[in-house]
């Protein structure tokens, strides 16, 4: 029964018996009947407060239009040749493309390192309780915090400073413009982690020790186990993951706007992202706002999400190891 | 040490409701209880049919000019018995909520920002209506009108009105800037005339093993000022404006003086005055280090002083600071004496629903028992010559009322240009280059000049 | 009844795999080879920063601004001294307005998150168990909004709210909340009703129940996990959102805790009330924390399933 409609996820980890016909019959079309009522009110409102919206900013992206009382004007394309001229756009949308793949590869990497650790490691549940904590806050805290332990001051240090002076190297300008972005790396990568690994823990608890019993019997490396077992066995959640972060990354605003600036103020354009610039030209200027060109960036943002997560599921799926 | 200070100091309140005192700058404002605890005076104009209207303020009601406005609403109301239906919104409620509530039927009647912004934000979209009938409100002080008591150079300057010439701002604190230092460490410091005076001051100050400049680099328009203080000098008011929006981006090179203010600046970021770590620090820490005594010197605009002193109280140490400050010399090639100020003021919406009580409270708030609480809480300045000035303030005040010096707002109101995009796009990059010394001059001007054609091209 | 809550962790992942057993570390492998040892420290180094963080925030809520910058490790105690310790909490809780925001937040938030999974459930089964073609597509079609930022609806979904005189309106607010939270949470309720087993829906099905009892008497319990797990992370998101409350709020009585909390982190920069800002943060933070130690068993399972299956 249940002829499990959803083949085209990832990769369908189940396999359900397949026995279509037991309980067929005049039950299933009861069921089916059910389908509208259930699935109408999430629809409803979803269409009406998210697709609606995000259609009218696709139009408003061929606008001019301050937002500010005014009259939205058709101007065409010109939103997007404008933006495709401004430094501060070309700047936000590197930096997110930065924040995506560098930030990206990071926290994967850690988040492995971490499950090859983890899996043999006393105290696993209570360090992966501990790692996921950074996500329960919000991220205007957490740049409030690095932004703190980062000051470079003479003599009175922040505290990474103050313990890289301790351990005899000079300290360093984290939050000068030019070192800001790498910064926000580092911090992403921290934040993000918890997640990540708590996702890819559950796929490695799922693979059946036996596997790594083998292995060792075999001698194998943490390295070949990795390679071989680990891999292979959680390719399907790695592509969800990967999914989840892209379309979490794309839209990372808060944290650089507090650590990058004053707090107050959009920081230098050298550290924008998408996500900031919709915000600085609709919510965040101290000049005028700009709501055409903000819902043409966020068109912009909404089509490299479009493209990233196609373009990820595709290579996950060609690359998916079948043993 | 300075923890050390703390500790012995067990039972000086701190916070926000007690001070230090006993230093010999004392902490605390003396006029606050007082002022708070004054009765209210009358109201001069009254509504006659509006019963209620609508505020968005700018600041939190715990700020000093929050107090200060609240008790204005306090009294406004019981008064008039109009109600007074205040939201305290913060700095950015212009483009968080008062630009997007104009597209709706839902306005504040009344709100509040720098002319600045509020032009930017509101006026361009035409959000605002003419507040010119309010200058003819009665404050009340007997016959006493709102002219009466502001002097138009505070508001009758084109950044203040509509495309129509109307007037949309009607301010009630005027913000300049300065050069502060600490009196107790200057005693002898004379207001330096030329820009080589200044320079020797610098000098001097690093000669004495303390950084000469404080400031926190984070903030982009306080990177700006000094280029743009030095160049209206040379260009007089609306010089940088109109050679910001000149398409060719050619008018920083055909006029002189942008190279050479450009150039005294330069001298500024070449010659190590910067306190280190200006440049990688979280507004307000840098101006924090200055009130520590770490720096001699800190250009910001009036709120340093109660910003800082601020600061001192919530580090609870007895002592404050003897604030002095001086302008920006005029250098002597340079044809204008500047001096510069940004008036923040009340607007009404064009869809205000009690227009009328809004307006009658903006006169209110104009009266002498109201807004002395500007200066006496708020340790800020207000439009009105007749009321006491704090200690700290006294030489910005002359400044501003110097008739010799020819009146600029903040930055030449560039920050506006172009809906912000200018100046983020265009000046601040190349602005923040020059001053950490990372380009010369020469690179400043001729990046300007390209930068700003590629822009307006872009613009279309 | 345990059956249901261990029935997604113990359901054989593939059907060519050996059958399931509890899944445990290796015994065999305790070799201290130098690379485990320094991925070992490594991962208690990363751990013991988390905890660093923690201490420091919940330490400096009772700071002085002298101590939160020049003695981040230490206990706190100037305040202690003069014998006003909560002083920074009493500062956010009353002069910055975060006690009204702390109840606005908690009944928003509260009641949002169980909209949200009111709504999402019966949508996530039918989309995966009903076998109604279309189902499919009909799901994507839904992830698809996981993939939309906030920033991009905000203007639009404004000047409409606007229209229904929803706007700075707690209703109004609500109504956003649950549907913006939507896609996420029919992507994780769809994991793991797909993870379900058949046989209990099928029995009652034999039984005669009728689909509609059968989804809330058998499905529902089964999936008891997961609906939790997508109420803690509403919970979590909505406690934390801060762009909309911005826009969507400006009465100060309808202030959110994100939303007070930024306001004062503007003021406070000016006013130096770096004391009252971190008790301000500590208030927004605490709470979900608590709620994080008694269910984190909980939500990392159900994170798992969700998007894992």
């Amino acid at each position: 029964m249940a002829a499990s409609p959803q083949t085209s996820r990832p990769a369908p980890v189940t396999s359900p018996e397949a026995d279509v016909t037991s309980a067929a019959g005049a039950h299933l079309v009861r069921k089916k009947r059910l389908f509208w009522p259930f699935l109408l009110p999430a629809i409803g409102l979803y269409v009406l407060f998210m697709v609606v919206p995000t259609v009218a900013t696709v139009v408003l992206g061929f606008t001019s239009w301050q937002g500010a009382g005014d009259t939205p004007e058709f101007n065409g394309v010109g939103n997007f040749t404008e933006l495709f001229a401004s430094d501060a756009f070309l700047y936000s949308f590197l930096n997110t493309l930065l924040y995506i793949f560098v930030a990206g590869v990071g926290t994967f990497l850690l988040a492995f390192l971490f499950t090859m650790v983890l899996r043999e490691m006393r105290g696993g549940k209570l360090v992966r309780a501990i790692l996921f904590f950074p996500n329960i806050v919000a991220p205007v805290a957490l740049g409030m915090f690095f932004s703190i332990i980062m000051i470079y001051r003479p003599n009175r240090q922040g505290l990474v400073n103050y313990l890289l002076e301790s351990i005899g190297v000079d300290a360093v300008k984290f939050l000068a413009p030019e070192n800001v972005t790498w910064v926000v790396i580092g911090c992403l990568i921290w934040a993000s982690a918890g997640f990540y690994i708590t996702i890819l823990m559950a796929a490695v608890d799922r693979i059946p020790p036996y596997l790594y019993e083998d292995a060792d019997i075999a001698g194998a490396t943490p390295w070949q186990k990795f390679r071989n077992v680990t891999l292979p066995l959680t390719w399907d959640v790695i592509g969800v993951a990967g999914v989840l972060w892209t379309i979490g990354a794309i839209k990372i605003f808060e944290l650089v706007f507090v650590l990058a600036g004053p707090g107050t103020y959009s920081p230098p354009i050298e550290s924008w992202t998408l996500g900031l610039y919709v915000f600085d030209r609709s919510f965040g200027t101290a000049g005028s706002p700009e709501y055409g060109m903000a819902c043409a960036a966020a068109v912009m943002m909404i089509a490299l999400v479009s493209v990233l997560v196609v373009a990820l599921r595709r290579l996950m799926r060609r690359e998916t190891i079948q043993f | 040490m300075a923890a050390a200070a703390v500790l012995t100091l067990a039972g000086c309140g701190g916070g926000s409701d007690a001070g230090g005192g006993g230093g010999e700058a004392p902490l605390t404002l003396p006029g606050v209880d007082d002022y708070l605890n004054a009765p209210c005076p009358e109201v001069g104009t009254k509504p006659a049919t509006d019963k209620e209207f609508t505020y968005w303020s700018m600041w939190t009601e715990d700020e000093p000019q929050g107090k200060v406005l609240s008790k204005a609403i306090r009294c406004f109301q019981d008064k008039t018995g109009v109600k007074v239906n205040v939201q305290w919104l913060g700095r950015k409620l212009l483009t968080q909520n008062v630009a997007p509530s104009l597209n709706t039927d839902t306005v504040p009647d009344l709100f509040d920002q720098d002319i600045s912004q509020v032009r930017a934000a509101v006026v361009a979209a035409g959000g605002t209506q003419s507040v010119e009938d309010v200058l003819d409100y009665k404050v009340g002080e007997g016959d006493k009108t709102v002219r009466d008591v502001v002097p138009a150079s505070f508001y009758d300057m084109p950044q203040a009105k509509q495309d129509d010439g109307a007037l949309f701002s009607v301010p009630y604190e005027i913000l300049g800037n300065a050069w502060w230092y600490n009196k107790d460490l200057f005693p002898d410091l004379k207001p330096p005339q030329t820009m080589d005076d200044l320079f020797a001051l610098f000098d001097k100050a690093k000669a004495d093993g303390m950084a000469a400049i404080a400031q926190d680099g984070d903030i982009n328009f306080y990177n700006a000022y000094f280029f743009t203080q030095i160049a209206a000098r040379y260009v007089g008011p609306g010089g940088l404006s109109e050679a910001a929006q000149d398409k060719t981006g050619q008018a920083w090179k055909t006029e002189p003086g942008f190279a050479k203010a450009a150039a005294l600046v330069e001298r500024m970021g070449d010659g190590g005055y910067f306190i280190d770590g200006w440049d990688a620090s979280k507004f307000p820490q840098v101006q924090q280090r200055w009130a520590d005594g770490e720096a001699a010197f800190l250009f910001v605009g009036s709120w340093g002083p109660s910003e800082t002193r601020e600061y001192l109280n919530k580090q609870g140490g007895d002592k404050g600071i003897s604030y002095g400050s001086f302008q920006f010399p005029t250098p002597s090639d340079a044809p204008h004496k500047i001096v510069e100020q940004l008036p923040i003021g009340f607007s009404v919406t064009k869809k205000a629903a009690h227009p009328e009580a809004a307006k009658a409270f903006i006169a209110y708030v104009l009266n002498k028992d109201i807004l002395s609480g500007i200066p006496a809480v708020a340790d800020n300045l207000t439009p009105r010559p007749d009321l006491a000035v704090p200690d700290s303030l006294k030489d910005v005040k002359a400044a501003l009322e110097d008739d010799s010096a020819e009146r600029a707002i903040f930055m030449d109101g560039l920050d506006g240009l172009a809906a912000g995009k200018w100046v983020d796009n265009v000046f601040y990059p190349l602005n923040n280059d020059l001053l950490k010394g990372n380009i010369s001059a020469q690179q400043f001007i001729d990046g300007l000049a390209a930068k700003q054609a590629e822009f307006w091209k872009a613009a279309g | 009844m345990s059956a249901p809550e261990s029935a997604p962790e113990t359901r054989v992942r593939r059907e060519h795999r050996t059958p399931p057993r509890k899944p445990r570390p290796a015994p065999t492998a305790r070799g201290f080879s130098p690379l485990r040892i320094v991925g070992m420290a490594f991962v208690w180094l990363f751990t013991a920063l988390n905890v660093v963080i923690l201490y420091w925030l919940v330490t400096a809520a009772f700071k002085t601004p002298i101590e939160i910058f020049n003695k981040p490790f230490h206990l706190p105690y100037t305040w202690f001294e003069r014998g006003d310790p909560f002083r920074n909490l009493r500062y956010a809780w009353e002069n910055a307005g975060f006690g009204n925001a702390f109840l606005v937040t908690v009944a928003l938030v509260a009641v949002s998150s169980v909209v949200i999974v009111a709504v999402a459930a019966p949508a996530a089964y039918a989309l995966t168990r009903l076998g109604v073609r279309g189902s499919n597509p009909m799901t994507n079609f839904f992830a698809i909004g996981m993939g939309i930022p906030f920033q991009t609806l905000v203007i639009p979904l404004f000047i409409g709210m606007a229209d229904l005189g929803l706007t700075n309106n707690l209703f109004g607010m609500f109504l956003v909340y649950v549907a913006l939270s939507l896609p996420f949470t029919v992507f994780l309720l769809t994991g793991f009703f797909k993870s379900l087993p058949d046989e209990l829906e099928e029995a009652a099905a034999i039984d005669g129940a009728s689909p509609f009892r059968t989804f809330f008497t058998v499905m529902l319990p089964l999936a008891r996990g997961g609906l939790i797990t997508a109420l803690i992370l509403n919970a979590i998101g909505l406690w934390n959102e801060t762009l909309l409350a911005i826009v969507f709020l400006t009465d100060n009585a309808n202030f959110t805790l994100a939303r007070a909390l930024f306001t004062l982190y503007g003021a406070a920069s000016y006013q130096s009330e770096y004391g009252g800002l971190i008790a301000g943060v500590a208030i927004v933070v605490l709470p979900m924390l608590v709620m994080y130690i008694l269910l984190a068993r909980r939500i990392i399972t159900g994170l798992t399933l969700g998007a894992g299956k």
